[in-house]
């Protein structure tokens, strides 16, 4: 018997045909889920997905379109637990509307409320509450406007979805923003089909499976087959949260990806379809968009390929190229790993997609012999890739690969500020696949080079007035320039408000000068000049040493998190300050040299401070060895951080001698 | 044949500039045209041209020299569209510093998508976001609206923040016999005025005009640049005709145009009767119904039915529960009519200040709607939209402004009320139990009114811990606390709250056996004006508001007070800041008081620097410490 392939990683247990406890029927509901004031496994949450449930099988095709379409059926049920949570009771459900590939063909939908005696009420949602809307060219919207909703209102939709396809599966997410307390999906495959799936789970989920024969219509009669029951059971999930430094919150949505694999006509004739990255990668050097882009040079290159094919090294010859590519190309906005202008058309217009452009600087860095390959990534925003599951849609951007001798680049020319050596911050901290050679190659993207580097020199006079007159260097390297160029070629007035003016009102820039924004070679320079007015208490007068340090705030204070800590890249901070008080003053007991270490030594502060006389030395730095913590290490990362913060911004006490 | 077209076309477009080498150079632009300016609004010429009482075409043609990445906003196109008016041909151009042409763009590059406000949008967005090649690029367009419909003409914006303008021209040709009516608005041009057999001629030129940078907090910026407002005497909208010359026309126009369907069936009304059977006052039961509405109804947008006018029957609404501002509005209008309480749908223009309504100016640039209750505590206002804002209270999105009353006799304007400082009250008691090592407890009571406790229904009430969290540290300004139990009353009226602390450390910051404590464990205030150095715009708070403070510290055993802060009594012409610091030796405690208090929200330009060093002073008497030591 030939089996539907199905490949899952996690804690899985296949349970055979147990009975199971059946989802209550539409329109029919619990009091005590009308009743419930709170999620039980996600306190506070303002509504919890009670039932989320899909199920595909096939259904008659269409002839000449599909042999088989798809039927996608839906439900869901949603407590709104809160008022914030009320918008969850607004449901629009896109559907790819172009060529009426995807049509909506029932929905049905109920508001479930206790009314002031507590006695359930059901009220059917009737047409004039639902609106279907075209969104653009490809989408339209069925739009539920839920009547008689508040705070504590279960409401619950089904529809039906015809789907122009036998190939595709809609993929489940069985998590969302908010928590979920059961999610199961059914698919029922005919056996000829064979299906991959993706799955990203972690929690424990429940898997059952049975065959059955069947007869599906198709649109030349019908047909007898084995058909596959599958279905994927998870329970009680918390909602995703949005936390700092959290990658992408995609890559702790739960959920499974479909990709068809084989079909078997019988007799043993089975066509492969997808089996690994190097069918893949033979397909995307074929394909109009991506690999035959790669064979000519735009027209008027020629001159510019000529004259880099002339320069003797190889890491000049590729800067060339480079710098031309992203002088001239803009970008606009979008991700994409093809050339959907064509890297000709793209050129000519000067603009187009990472695609477009980042093909176009492979194509010219090859033609001028540069042993350059586009590389297929996913950026940190649009999540992890998974290297065992074959799926090119996993990625949503390419860049240039270039291999030298001793050394390799990975070159983004839509980045107008970075150097060349700089991995792209959009991408570090990720899973690249070249796409070259027969089999392509996976490749580890990490920076060692660079950092996120900040260092401050600050220089202040205290006069007898209490006021402090001083000057700043602030240098930033690697990621840190990175990001505080682009935050100054947006807006100036931003860029120093964001920066360089704390929430300390006593102290204000009188001049800030920027250097080094064209030049990506050296460390942005930002020269300030301030005056401050010393707080004061009775005798005492106080400063803090935590100047212009871009470590201001402590992001880490939430108690509990759900994801892993990502900063993409290593983190170096250092302060180095010189004070002179008058020759009237002294300092009161200093706070110590004082140092920390986090248990397994990635991070290191140290702090020494001298006072000689009326001048005062402190040398502050922050060092980081990782640039990734998992969500179990949180608990001692937290309290690090909170007491790094704290003795970030201690104070220095000045007073003023007594006459004895 | 179509390539041939495309060849003479493109040939065409050659010639032309060769024949105007660098019309859009950078280099032509007066240096003193660039300062302060993100962009330059090269060449415009606009024409608006009414052909009947409901049909009219707008024709758009404009250069901009974009300077800077701060200018990007000139580089997206954005054209609405629906059964009322639709967008005909687009030409895009681009053009690099030195005036040569670089891209073209046609209607057919734009992404057009479903656009509007709400749950389900009416309208349709013809969108395109050009990206920049690199600064200065100028970019000239040129378009065409027809509209079979109208309401409302266009006004003519002059100049917009940070642009400077070269040359600037609109025309507008009416029909002779509808005319009409415009008023200049922070500038003193005037229209030249002709007319032909048919149609009268309106054309107002500008020139030669610097960027005005705009300041921080300057609220909606109206009043800031010079423009003519525009508007009908005579409409028709949906085969609708109306006058529209008086506020009265335009409300009789509207309760034409929509017919509102505003009355509950008798089954209804019953209902609403006996909910509020018990009450004896009007005002009471006006409260009882508002109470309803706000447990039991939410808002919904939904611009369906004439350009998104016509909002859903009161019977609709009552029945399904939801509703958008007019829709909620309305409803709340027919349950206050089946009580015999009259009340009235306002339209207002909700949004930050000043006012932009001109009471001389009868037009519509309203967009939200609100009820007013004329007879009941000397007018009642009721915002029908909101969950929890309190009964018969205007926020700051549409109190002290102009609201057009549609009554049955038409429209008539009138003023929402001022909020007053005590409107918006925030109250705080804390006792912060001191240990040894500096750690400690406290015991932190809040008490809430208007914004402030819109603040802790909307960001701290219900809400998960963490996020509560956040919220103190954030928004208040407490220390970092360990741990915390937040409690609170929903139902008081003053949102009570209460929060207890356990806390590493509690002083600031300590020097050898002296420990330096803040004022209070939070922030009484944490925002600092913008630079008031030769400020030229007014500036706008949200909100007036009161907040006071009382915490008491119990110092802990060995310890005795060194310094206090000195009492502070800070006065500027629109605000006061008051506090206290006393030792009780005997109970070995520290109670520090403070009151800060805003009267207005408007403070003038020339008042700006003193408020901004009131603001500053308040800051301050933060970061004063009270030293106390261990003997």
């Amino acid at each position: 018997m030939k089996r539907i392939l199905l490949l899952l990683l996690a804690h899985v247990f296949v349970t055979s045909l147990t009975a199971q406890k059946n989802l209550p029927a539409l329109g029919k509901i619990d009091k005590a889920d009308l009743e419930m004031k709170d999620c039980d496994f996600d306190k506070g949450a303002v509504a919890v997905t009670l039932i989320d449930w899909g199920n595909v099988y096939y259904d008659r095709g269409i002839e000449g379109v599909s042999f088989l379409n798809t039927i996608y059926e839906k439900r869901e049920r949603i407590k709104i637990l809160k008022e914030s949570g009320l918008s969850y009771a607004d449901v629009s459900i896109p559907y790819y509307d172009n060529n009426n590939e995807e049509k909506i063909i029932k929905l049905d939908a109920y508001t479930y409320n206790l009314d002031d005696a507590g006695n359930i009420k059901v009220t059917e949602v009737n047409k004039s509450s639902t609106y279907s809307k075209r969104i653009n060219k490809y989408f339209s919207k069925m739009i539920i406007a839920f009547p008689e909703v508040k705070a504590g209102t279960v409401i619950e939709y089904k529809y039906k979805m015809e789907r122009k396809t036998d190939q595709n599966l809609k993929s489940w997410f069985f998590q969302d923003r908010i928590p979920t307390r059961y999610s199961e999906y059914q698919i029922n495959i005919p056996k000829f089909y064979r299906f991959s799936v993706q799955p990203t789970v972690i929690d424990s989920i429940e898997v059952k499976e049975e065959m059955n024969d069947e007869l599906i219509s198709t649109h030349k009669g019908s047909l007898s087959t084995q058909v596959l029951k599958k279905n994927f059971i998870m329970r009680n999930l918390i909602g995703i949260r949005d936390e700092p430094f959290m990658g992408s919150p995609r890559d702790y949505q739960q959920r499974l990806e479909f990709q068809l694999s084989q079909v078997d006509y019988g007799d043993g004739n089975i066509v492969d379809l997808r089996m690994g990255w190097s069918d893949i990668l033979h397909d995307l050097k074929e394909d109009n968009d991506f690999g035959k882009q790669l064979e000519w040079a735009p027209s008027n290159t020629e001159i510019l390929i000529k004259e880099a094919a002339a320069i003797k090294n190889q890491e000049a010859r590729m800067k060339l190229i480079y710098t031309y590519v992203r002088k001239n190309m803009s970008w606009n906005g979008d991700d994409d790993i093809y050339s959907g202008e064509g890297i000709n058309t793209a050129f000519k217009k000067h603009e187009g997609s990472s695609g477009d452009i980042n093909l176009l600087l492979v194509c010219l860095l090859k033609k001028a012999n540069v042993d350059a390959a586009p590389i297929l990534l996913s950026t940190r925003e649009n999540g992890l890739v998974n290297k065992h599951y074959p799926f090119l849609k996993q990625f949503n951007t390419v860049m240039a690969y270039v291999k030298l001798s001793d050394k390799y680049f990975i070159l983004d020319a839509t980045d107008k500020v970075s150097n060349y050596t700089l991995t792209p911050e959009s991408i570090v901290n990720t899973l690249g696949y070249i796409a070259d050679g027969e089999a392509g190659e996976w490749l580890d993207i990490i920076d060692q080079r660079h950092k996120y580097k900040v260092m401050t020199a600050v220089h202040g006079e205290i006069d007898t007035a209490g006021i402090m007159k001083g000057e700043a260097l602030v240098n930033c390297n690697g990621y840190a320039r990175k990001q505080r160029c682009d935050t100054y070629l947006k807006n100036k007035d931003n860029f120093k408000a964001t920066y360089f003016s704390s929430a300390n009102t006593a102290l204000k820039i009188d001049e800030l000068i920027v250097n080094n924004v064209e030049a990506d070679s050296l460390p942005l320079e930002q020269k300030v000049k301030f005056s401050a007015v010393l707080n004061s208490s009775g005798n005492y007068s106080y400063f803090n040493m935590n100047l212009f340090s871009d470590l201001d705030k402590n992001p880490f204070v939430a108690d509990d998190r759900m994801a892993d800590i990502d900063f993409g890249f290593l983190q170096d901070f250092s302060m180095f300050g010189n004070y002179t008080i008058p020759q009237d003053y002294v300092f009161e007991e200093l706070p110590g040299n004082f140092s920390m270490i986090m248990p397994d030594t990635s991070i290191i502060f140290t702090r020494n401070i001298q006072a000689d006389e009326n001048l005062l030395n402190v040398r502050m730095t922050v060092e980081f060895k990782r640039t990734f913590y998992q969500v179990s290490d949180y608990p001692e990362f937290a309290a690090f951080y909170k007491k790094l913060f704290a003795k970030l911004n201690e104070q220095i006490v000045i007073k003023k001698k007594t006459n004895l | 044949m179509i390539k041939l077209f495309f060849s003479i076309g493109s040939l065409v477009f050659i010639s032309s500039v060769f024949s105007q080498p660098g019309l859009y150079d950078v280099a032509s632009i007066p240096e003193a045209l660039k300062t302060n300016a993100n962009s330059v609004l090269r060449d415009e010429r606009i024409e608006f041209e009414v052909k009947a009482v409901d049909k009219a075409v707008f024709k758009f043609h404009q250069a901009v020299t974009v300077l800077n990445e701060a200018g990007r906003n000139e580089l997206v196109f954005n054209e609405t569209s629906d059964e009322f008016q639709s967008l005909g041909d687009v030409a895009i151009q681009l053009f690099d510093s030195k005036g040569k042409s670089i891209r073209k763009y046609s209607r057919s590059d734009l992404i057009k998508q479903a656009y509007g406000s709400g749950l389900v949008p009416d309208g349709k967005i013809y969108y395109l976001s050009i990206p920049a090649p690199e600064y200065p690029v100028t970019i000239l367009t040129d378009y065409e609206i027809k509209f079979n419909s109208l309401w409302s003409y266009p006004k003519y914006d002059i100049q917009k923040a940070d642009q400077s303008v070269i040359n600037s021209v609109f025309t507008v040709k009416v029909l002779s016999e509808l005319d009409l009516r415009y008023k200049a608005k922070n500038t003193s041009i005037t229209p030249q005025i002709s007319s032909d057999s048919k149609y009268k001629i309106y054309t107002w030129s500008a020139g030669n005009l610097e960027a005005i940078k705009t300041e921080k907090g300057i609220g909606n910026g109206d009043g800031l640049f010079p423009k003519i407002l525009i508007s009908p005497n005579k409409v028709e909208y949906d085969n609708y005709p109306g006058d529209i010359s008086t506020w009265k026309g335009l409300g009789i126009w509207y309760n034409n145009l929509v017919k509102k369907d505003n009355t509950l069936s008798p089954a209804y009304s019953e209902e609403i009767k006996k909910l509020t059977a018990g009450a004896a006052t009007s005002i009471e039961k006006a409260r009882i119904i508002y109470d309803y509405l706000q447990k039991n109804f939410r808002y919904v947008s939904i611009q369906l039915g004439i350009g998104g006018f016509k909002p859903f029957s009161a019977d609709f609404v009552h029945k399904n529960k939801y509703g958008d501002c007019k829709a909620l509005s309305n409803y709340m209008q027919a349950c206050l009519n089946a009580v015999d309480i009259k009340a009235y749908s306002a339209w207002i223009r909700g949004s930050s200040f000043p006012n932009i309504v001109d009471a001389d100016f009868p037009s519509d640039p309203f967009n939200h709607q609100i009820l007013c209750v004329p007879s009941i505590a000397d007018t009642l206002w009721l915002e029908c939209t909101s969950n929890i804002a309190d009964f018969g209270v205007l926020g700051s999105f549409t109190e002290n402004r102009s609201a057009l009353l549609l009554t049955e006799d038409g429209g008539v304007l009138i003023n929402t009320p001022k909020s007053k400082a005590s409107g918006n009250f925030f109250s705080s008691t804390s006792t912060i139990t001191l240990q040894p090592e500096g750690s400690g407890t406290a015991s932190v009571q809040l008490h809430t009114t208007g914004e402030y406790k819109e603040d802790m229904l909307n960001y701290v009430f219900d809400h998960k811990k963490d996020d509560q969290k956040e919220f103190l540290i954030e928004s208040l300004g407490f220390l970092q606390p360990d741990a915390f139990e937040l409690t609170y009353n929903k139902s008081s009226a003053q949102a009570e709250t209460n929060i207890k602390l356990d806390i590493e450390k509690i002083p600031e910051f300590t020097a050898g056996s002296k420990m330096f404590l803040n004022p209070r464990i939070y922030k009484l205030w944490t925002y600092a004006l913008p630079k008031a150095e030769n400020r030229t715009q007014d500036f706008y708070f949200a909100n007036p508001f009161i907040k006071t403070d009382t915490s008491i510290y119990k110092l802990p055993e060995g310890f005795v007070l060194e310094t206090l802060p000195k009492s502070k009594d800070l006065k500027f012409e629109f605000g006061s800041f008051k506090s206290t610091y006393q030792y009780d030796a005997a109970n070995k405690s520290i109670i520090t008081t403070a009151r800060l208090q805003l009267d207005v929200i408007k403070i003038p330009a020339a008042n700006f620097l003193a408020a901004k060093n009131f603001f500053n002073d308040v800051l301050t008497e933060y970061t004063e410490k009270i030293v106390i030591k261990k003997l």
